[in-house]
């Protein structure tokens, strides 16, 4: 089985379904096929505001033999050891990882570490919005210590 | 090397244009475009600084007791750096310019508590044997930093209500050449 995870996106500025998140759920709605499983991942970013994972749910349409909501995640380590988690519950010989494009390399590599010595293969689909400055600061500073966050994920079940 | 060869013929071209182009012809930069400006240049020198260091810590066999202390060494110089420029910056002359500044101030005492921790980490190793344990407590706290630096830059564009610090550091030159 392949598990189509898609890793949420929030602001403070609306409790709807942000665009950045919609353009991956529309990547993801591109990607999926009738056996696969689904992994929406994505905390609350505010007390008075749905989960990521609980909006992304509510704007899914295509049909998917499983869904699994992870309200859980606060960051991009937190998204992919949610994702090993749940690759490893459902058995997923392959994990098609939905997120943008300028976020991928950061996430394919956390979830490749926390999938550390299983099989499961990690593709990667993206959206090609741009990144603002600060998401592109985010991401220097995130990948200057990615190794050490890779070793974190892969010692972590 | 040659990174830093480039960034200084890069820097002195900019300050050749700067004196040559008529500066009463040329808009100066706002305090928050210099603040923009300072915070981008303190981020790339940390990276800039900081890559090969953290690379090791990926790897156990490839720390001497010298070794692992110098690494920390690295790391601590090249944080508290950037802990005293991101403290320099002050707040943003922006309306959510105190919110931006207590983010700021959060990350850099979280850099500051987990510098002091690798810190000490480093320099209560004693023999080959306790570098195992040694590596994973400053492995955990350079996974604090990263956690700590993905919540502050989210912090920020979140306070950017009026998308004012965005502009900023869309237009900083500083922030030019970062990639995603």
């Amino acid at each position: 089985m392949r598990l189509v995870a898609v890793l949420g996106y929030s602001d403070r500025r609306t409790n709807a379904l942000h665009p950045v998140g919609a353009a991956r759920l529309a990547r993801a709605e591109s990607e999926v096929r009738p056996n696969d499983a689904v992994l929406l991942s994505g905390w609350a970013r505010q007390r008075t505001s749905p989960p990521e994972a609980d909006l992304m749910a509510r704007a899914w349409t295509s049909p998917a033999r499983r869904m699994i909501l992870d309200r859980t995640a606060r960051s991009t380590v937190g998204n992919a050891l949610s994702v090993a988690r749940a690759a490893r519950r459902v058995g997923a010989h392959e994990v098609v990882l939905v997120t943008s494009s300028w976020h991928g390399r950061r996430a394919s590599a956390l979830t490749r570490a926390a999938l550390f010595r299983s099989q499961t293969k990690v593709t990667l689909a993206t959206t090609d919005e741009p990144a603002t400055t600060a998401a592109r600061l985010r991401e220097l500073a995130c990948l200057t210590l990615l190794p050490v966050l890779a070793v974190v994920a892969a010692r972590t079940r | 090397m040659t990174k830093t060869l480039v960034a200084s013929a890069v820097a002195a071209l900019a300050l050749f244009a700067a004196g040559c182009g008529g500066s009463d012809e040329s808009p100066s930069a706002s305090p928050t475009d210099e603040w923009a400006d300072g915070f981008c240049t303190a981020i790339t020198t940390w990276t800039d600084s900081i890559q090969s260091t953290t690379e090791q810590f990926t790897d156990l066999s490839a720390f001497s007791q010298d070794g692992l202390e110098g690494a920390a060494n690295d790391v601590k110089g090249a944080t508290e750096a950037l802990a005293d420029d991101l403290k320099s910056l002050g707040a943003p002359d922006t309306e959510s310019g105190q919110a931006v500044k207590d983010s700021i101030d959060e990350l850099t005492t979280t850099l500051e508590t987990e510098v002091a921790t690798i810190e000490d980490t480093a320099q209560g190793v004693s023999g080959l044997t306790g570098i195992p344990a040694a590596v994973t407590s400053i492995t955990a706290s350079l996974a604090a930093m990263g956690t700590a630096f993905s919540s502050t830059f989210q912090a920020l564009e979140d306070a950017d209500v009026e998308g004012e610090l965005q502009t900023a550091l869309e237009d900083s030159p500083a922030c030019a050449n970062i990639s995603s």
